[in-house]
């Protein structure tokens, strides 16, 4: 805020607006900046809190459903069939990539068996690295944000009271008139960092223990479907 | 991944719901309507200024004329009239003789303003108090009646007679008969009895002393403080004293390290310049000299004895002098 106008709203003290949008108005270009900064990251941080919310919540839902139809009895090779023209997430994308090495595998007559076992290992981990990675795409910009987030409100609190602190020195009043506006306005800022941060860290730290837990469970499914497939091998061998 | 991301959507509604509540239930800030601080006035003092109140206190309900503060009764009434003996009043018992009442006519002016009431000796004490006078009219009838109408000087001059001699003078034609008989006892003086003359009392402390004990001032002066002296006037005392005393100042010639040599002296005033009491060195020196220097000083200071163009108004300032005498100066000066 410039001291001209610290001054003006120090002798208009009762006229001053005092509201939110006040606040936001009368501040110094920096601190706005911050402001709409601020307000910037929490719109963006909760887009993607909803959507990660909704996107571990259905990855959740079909590693259940497709477990239940993987142990169901079903023949291998009909799941596939059933699964193979679509696209899939999560469980059924490892399934999948590991059944169309085999496929390949055995299309040719049988000849490259011998380490048919590592190479389905291999396309194993390769796709549950691709599926961990798309759960935790943007995860990062919580943990950016929750911990930025504090600082850069501070930033803009410091750059209001400095400059309320100029008005105090080019208007020589130290009333709390001249000074409450610019401080009330800077604190402002610092509140909607911390407004920003709180959930994003939060969240953060929910989404990455929900990260891991599903890591888990696809190596725990990938390793059991391995399994499976190499006693095929040694059987057919 | 569904192309749909509704996280996006939600969020900025999200937001947009709650800034619009905040705008509206923050809305204007509510004035803090919390009653105003009583004002609690303060006033600092000096120990200087609070010793010079004589201001009026507001739970006082005496309205007498206003007093400064006195703490202690001084045991003697001073004569209004300012005769050297009357300074004695406030003199240090001390046997050593000062070398300036040598020439100070001794054994007669002490004895009678004084110790009028204890001395056997005088006649004269009946007559002598001014106020008294109406009262003990009766007593001295023998002596012309007048003394009232001569007024208070012809009295108390028998001890004094040597330095009036014009209210002697005034009061001439009746009481000199007066005179005459309180003259003759006092007049042989013995001088086997000098140290029953001499002043026993105990030292009188520089306290504020006065006719009464005043601790609280009652309704006050115009000013509310007793007169007080300037930066300046302060200077301009300290500069006309030891003015006074420098030119019977002898350093010791060639002493070393002369310039070393401050010598303190403090002294008590009588309000006609006199001194009452001994002078005192109040610092002290390593210095070989020192103590040739500071007798000299004492020397400068009786002296110098009795300092002239002192005012009077400012007496308090100068009753009790404390000065710093400084070799360079006075050689250098």
């Amino acid at each position: 805020m410039e001291p001209a106008a610290v001054a003006q709203t120090a002798i208009g003290a009762a006229n001053a607006d005092m509201s939110l949008w006040g606040l936001f108005l009368q501040a110094h270009f920096i601190v706005k900046f911050v402001m709409i900064g601020l307000v910037i990251a929490s719109v963006w941080c909760w887009a993607i809190i909803v959507d990660k919310t909704m996107l571990y919540a259905r990855t959740r839902r079909q590693m259940d459903r497709f477990e239940k139809v993987f142990w169901s009895g079903q023949s291998l090779e009909e799941l596939y069939r059933s699964l193979a023209n679509r696209p899939n997430t999560s469980m059924a994308a490892v399934f999948v990539a590991a059944m169309r090495e085999w496929k390949r595998s055995f299309e040719g007559g049988g000849r490259a068996i011998g380490t048919l076992n590592q190479r389905i290992d291999k396309v194993l981990d390769v796709t549950i690295q691709r599926e961990l990675e798309r759960l935790e795409t943007r995860l990062l910009v919580l943990a950016t944000v929750g911990s930025a987030g504090p600082f850069i409100g501070l930033f803009g609190t410091v750059w209001g009271i400095m400059s309320s602190f100029q008005s105090i020195a080019a208007s020589k009043n130290t009333s709390l008139a001249v000074v409450a506006p610019g401080i009330a306005e800077a604190l402002f800022a610092t509140a909607l960092g911390l407004l920003a941060a709180i959930p994003a860290v939060i969240f953060y730290n929910k989404f990455a223990s929900e990260v891991a837990k599903q890591g888990a469970r696809l190596e725990g499914f990938a390793d059991e479907f391995s399994a499976i497939l190499s006693r095929q091998i040694d059987e057919r061998a | 991944m569904p192309p749909v991301r509704p996280g996006m959507v939600v969020s900025v509604a999200a937001h947009t719901v709650v800034l619009t509540w905040g705008l509206i239930s923050f809305g204007n800030a509510v004035p803090n309507n919390a009653p105003p601080m009583p004002a609690l006035p303060v006033e600092l003092l000096t120990t200087e200024e609070f010793n010079q109140i004589t201001k009026g206190e507001l739970k006082s309900k005496d309205v007498s004329k206003p007093k400064q503060k006195v703490e202690k009764v001084e045991p003697v009434k001073r004569d209004p009239k300012p005769d050297a003996p009357v300074a004695k009043q406030d003199v240090k018992p001390n046997n050593t003789e000062p070398p300036k009442q040598a020439d100070a006519p001794k054994p007669e002016p002490k004895p009678a303003p004084e110790t009028a009431k204890a001395e056997p000796a005088p006649p004269a004490p009946k007559p002598e108090p001014p106020k008294q006078a109406e009262a003990k009219a009766p007593e001295p009838t023998p002596q012309p009646e007048k003394p009232k109408t001569a007024e208070k000087p012809p009295v108390p001059t028998p001890p004094k007679r040597p330095e009036p001699p014009k209210k002697v003078a005034k009061a001439e034609p009746k009481p000199k008969a007066a005179e005459e008989k309180p003259k003759k006892p006092e007049r042989e003086f013995n001088p086997d009895a000098i140290s029953a003359l001499l002043d026993k009392r105990a030292p009188s402390r520089t306290e504020r002393s006065g006719d009464e004990i005043s601790q609280t001032a009652s309704l006050g002066t115009a000013t509310g403080e007793a007169s007080r002296l300037s930066v300046n006037e302060l200077q301009a005392l300290v500069s006309a004293i030891s003015n006074q005393i420098r030119p019977n100042w002898n350093i010791p010639i060639g002493a070393q390290g002369a310039s070393d040599l401050l010598v303190v002296v403090r002294f008590q005033l009588n309000q006609d310049g006199t001194l009452s009491g001994n002078p005192q060195v109040v610092n002290n020196s390593a210095n070989p000299f020192f103590s040739a220097a500071a007798d000299s000083a004492l020397r400068a200071v009786y002296l110098s004895a009795p300092f002239q163009d002192l005012p009077a108004a400012s007496y308090e300032q100068w009753r009790d002098v404390q000065i710093t005498l400084n070799p360079s100066q006075m050689l250098g000066g």
